[in-house]
């Protein structure tokens, strides 16, 4: 279980988060909504570990975010990047198998491509594509290779940075399936930044919306269309 | 405060700032030292280092160094000629390549191919979010980016000084037998005869420190660049002043440290 017990961050004199407080329980989908700028990177980053908050802290599993706990949680997590995030100067089987090869528990050279090679055929890529470069790839194949590289080691959670950025609508609504049905099949605790209403519908069981620095509103996905909050209405009736 | 104490403050404000950007620079050198056993584990990126710092520069060091030894030896030639000295060209083309020039040189040439490519390289990676990628994949940037370049910096930029050093000395020569008229064997032996072990070491120490300084201030600014591609340009630009405004201070304590004076 993930809990955020009263997050609050600041950059200068802006206040980006303001008392957060949430706790996801294991197996949920949760999607963060808001307003460009309203701190549901930054709500991510610190749940990552990449950011400090200045108030608050995050709690897994019971036990509070130490530097300890924080690397045995981050071998137990995937995450997709707005942008991928794919490794340059790695073939594109090297990116998904980089924890594999880099991380804790490797495995050997053999081991590793065949295990990249299933997770590329899981997000629909063809073996062929395993020995090409993020550069070779279109937007949408390089998320499938960032979605690979995500679940490769079977991660207990999963976070996903506005997962349709730059893709079509197409590609985005097959995007958002892959991620429902990884989510579903791994039990995974997934959180997913978006703007998209289309995508939380499919992906998400649970909504955080931000705003003004603040939690506005969470829920279920099912509520959805009985919330009276008039911002939610404005995302809904896009 | 009076508007006749503002000089001093504001040089009291950039002392200051130098002396804490110095220290972010040592504590992350030391962090990047610490990290260099670890970076066994990555071999690939090891050898991406040594290529990157060592191999694909030698072209540009090597020619470098050759017109610098020829030139340095047409100019000795030239001004010991006004004194009836031109026969001390071997020795202070050898002393002067070997201590100084040789160096400096391949610093400032460091300074300018690897500290850029490599400060450009980290700060994409920042900005594009690999280095957060490379932490959520429990995977510790300092040790798999960082360290693996410091220890290219520290081990092949000694090797280039001495192929520079090796390479200036062969460009004065060849200007020296071929354009000066000065017999080959007798050029070669005066040069290795004036040379002492301290001035070999001093050259070698010179690189390393160089290579640290460049390597160094690369891999920081990458890591600490700002958002977009401003912020790869800045971190890139102040990298390479920084590298090669600290090549040439280093050089000139390290001379006063080796010399005693």
């Amino acid at each position: 279980m993930i809990a955020l017990e009263h997050i609050s961050k600041s950059f200068g004199t802006k206040q980006v988060l303001d008392d957060i407080s949430l706790s996801l329980e294991d197996g949920t989908s949760l999607a963060v909504l808001g307003r460009s700028g309203t701190g549901k990177s930054v709500l991510t980053r610190i749940v990552l570990g990449l950011m400090a908050p200045d108030a608050g802290r995050v709690v897994i599993d019971g036990t509070p975010m130490t530097r300890r706990a924080r690397r045995a949680f981050l071998e137990d997590t995937g995450v997709l990047f707005q942008g991928s995030a794919l490794f340059d100067s790695l073939s594109v089987w090297e990116n998904v198998a980089f924890r594999l090869r880099n991380g804790r528990k490797r495995v050997g050279r053999m081991e590793a491509r065949r295990r990249a090679e299933e997770a590329l055929d899981r997000v629909g890529l063809e073996a062929r594509v395993a020995d090409l470069y993020p550069a070779d790839l279109s937007g949408g194949m390089q998320k499938r290779v960032g979605l690979a590289r995500a679940i490769v080691g079977t991660p207990r959670y999963l976070f996903f940075d506005e997962p349709n950025s730059g893709l079509d609508p197409v590609t985005s609504t097959d995007i958002d399936a892959l991620i429902r049905e990884l989510v579903t099949d791994l039990g995974a605790t997934a959180i997913t930044i978006t703007h998209d209403m289309a995508s939380i519908r499919t992906i998400a069981d649970e909504v955080l919306l931000l705003d003004a620095s603040r939690a506005r509103w969470h829920g279920r996905v099912s509520d959805l269309g009985s919330a009276e909050d008039p911002l939610l209405a404005r995302f809904l009736a896009r | 405060m009076t508007r006749a104490l503002l000089p001093l403050t504001l040089l009291g404000r950039a002392a200051l700032g130098l002396m804490r950007r110095i220290g972010a620079l040592t504590l992350f050198f030391l962090n990047a030292l610490i990290r260099i056993p670890p970076t066994v584990r990555y071999p690939r990126e090891l050898s991406r280092a040594f290529l990157q710092v060592g191999w694909l520069s030698l072209p540009v060091v090597g020619l470098t160094a050759v017109f610098t030894g020829a030139a340095l030896a047409l100019q000795i030639y030239a001004g010991g000629s006004r004194i009836s000295a031109e026969a001390v060209v071997p020795q202070i083309v050898a002393i002067g390549i070997v201590r100084e020039l040789g160096p400096v040189m391949v610093g400032l040439m460091i300074a300018a191919r690897v500290t850029s490519s490599i400060a450009a390289e980290i700060a994409t990676m920042k900005v594009s979010e690999q280095v957060d990628a490379l932490v959520t994949l429990s995977t510790d940037p300092m040790t798999y980016l960082t360290a693996p370049r410091v220890l290219a910096g520290l081990v092949t930029v000694p090797v280039l000084v001495a192929l520079g050093d090796i390479l200036g000395l062969f460009g004065g020569f060849l200007v020296a037998t071929q354009g000066l008229g000065f017999n080959g064997a007798s050029y070669v032996n005066t040069s290795w005869n004036f040379l002492a072990p301290i001035d070999i070491t001093l050259s070698l120490v010179k690189g390393a420190v160089f290579g640290g300084i460049a390597v160094t201030l690369a891999c920081h600014a990458g890591l600490n660049a700002g958002r977009g591609a401003q912020g790869v340009g800045m971190a890139t630009k102040s990298a390479v002043q920084a590298a090669a405004i600290l090549v040439l201070a280093a050089n000139v304590i390290l001379t006063a440290v080796f010399f005693g004076l």
